[in-house]
């Protein structure tokens, strides 16, 4: 059995991660061993290297996030480590190193809509057979880094465009997942728990 | 006590910048603060435990790209040893920027790699001057390389210095940024040994390898 870490609030202004975390449990059963952490903040690179993967559903990284524990993310991803980033997890990179590493900045988001959910022709293992779904969801946005070597898996319609919903990419050694749905429990269909999935397993070369 | 230096560059196979002879003007700036620990081309297998004995790592690598596929493992080496607190210079070659981890933490990348770049007369101007590294560094010109620079945008530098294209025209070609626990300086002049024996650049080349050890 391999090791995750997830980060994450029990109580959190928008996005607690109770219930959250049973369904990440349910999802990677017989894959993941979850272990939560709240003290996200004091977050070092010693404790890091204790998991396979890191799952952030962070909430509150504007008032507990460190540069120390985003230099030790940094660090984790680049040594090997890997890293799935879900929903609110995204909004850690408003510490510029952090937005490197997930490849975008979180702009924001308008009220939840029903969004349709595309897979694009990048032929990869998180979305193989995976089919096009709608659901209602919070359209979050990004302002992207033109660097980042990522591959856009998964695009989601609003307002008349397509903007990246699922994209993964390598980092130094480690691997790296960001999954744009997931505002709460009901949030976690079939399609996403998939995606979930497969993305934990890509990021231990499972599949 | 002398702080430790890492110095890296091409003696055998340049391809527009060899390190030999302006290995010897680096010496002279920096050798009040530093001790050269390590001065080599062969770097490609150099692990982050290794960078973590050196308190500055200055790279003059313009060969970077041939050797791009064998030195992958210095895009984790680097990253882990610059977030962790280490302290990067990297001197006018900015082909380390073709990894684009690298890129991202160096604040860039060359738009055009592998070709002669623009070079002409340039003034450069201090921009931050109220930043440590610009402390008593004044303008100068030098007939150096004019880089055409994508920058990233999300990346949080300090622009230290300027090259004065036209009269109203001043694109960023020093600057510093702070990434994770450690801090990063790109300094664009230093085609030759020219750069090197000008005092302004002198000093801004001595500030920074200070800086980036921790101690500005």
């Amino acid at each position: 059995m391999k090791k995750a870490l997830l980060l994450g609030d029990r109580v959190a202004k928008y996005h607690p991660v109770n219930g959250i975390d049973d369904v990440l449990r349910s999802i990677y059963d017989g894959v993941f061993d979850i272990t939560l952490e709240e003290d996200y903040g004091n977050l070092t690179l010693g404790q890091l290297k204790q998991y396979d993967l890191v799952i952030s559903y962070v909430d509150a990284w504007s008032k507990k996030g460190t540069k120390a524990a985003a230099a030790a993310l940094v660090t984790y991803v680049a040594d090997g480590g890997n890293l799935i980033a879900i929903h609110n997890g995204l909004i850690m990179g408003s510490t510029y190193e952090l937005a490197l590493l997930l490849g975008g900045k979180f702009t924001g988001h308008p009220a939840q809509v029903l969004i349709d959910y595309f897979k694009t022709d990048v032929d990869h293992a998180i979305t193989e057979r995976m089919e096009d779904f709608k659901t209602t969801e919070e359209p979050y946005m990004f302002d992207f880094d033109d660097f980042t070597e990522k591959e856009v898996l998964v695009e989601a319609k609003y307002g008349g465009s397509r903007m990246p919903a699922v994209w993964a990419h390598k980092y130094g050694w480690g691997r790296v997942v960001c999954v744009t749905p997931g505002h709460q429990v009901e949030s976690f269909h079939r399609p996403i728990r998939k995606i979930l999935y497969k993305a934990g397993l890509w990021c231990i070369d499972r599949i | 006590m002398k702080k430790k230096l890492f110095l890296s560059g091409d003696y055998t196979h340049p391809l527009f910048h060899p390190l030999k002879n302006v290995d010897q003007e680096i010496f002279r700036i920096l050798g009040e603060d530093f001790d050269f620990a390590l001065n080599t081309e062969h770097f490609e297998s150099l692990e982050d435990y290794e960078y973590a004995e050196f308190d500055c790592v200055v790279l003059y690598n313009d060969h970077w790209i041939d050797k791009s596929p064998t030195v992958h493992q210095q895009v984790q080496s680097l990253l882990h040893y610059v977030a962790g607190g280490g302290g990067l210079v990297v001197v006018h070659n900015f082909e380390p920027g073709v990894d684009y981890e690298m890129a991202q933490m160096l604040g860039g990348a060359l738009k055009k790699t592998l070709v002669p770049q623009n070079h002409r007369h340039i003034d450069y101007v201090p921009a931050a001057t109220d930043h440590p590294i610009m402390q008593g560094v004044g303008a100068f010109s030098l007939e150096d390389d004019l880089f055409d620079i994508h920058h990233d945008r999300l990346t949080e530098k300090t622009v230290l210095l300027n090259a004065k294209i036209e009269d109203d025209v001043e694109v960023p070609m020093a600057w510093a940024i702070e990434f994770g626990l450690g801090r990063v300086v790109y300094i664009g002049p230093g085609h030759d040994i020219t750069a090197f024996t000008n005092p302004e650049y002198g000093k801004l080349l001595r500030n920074a390898a200070v800086w980036a050890a921790g101690e500005l």
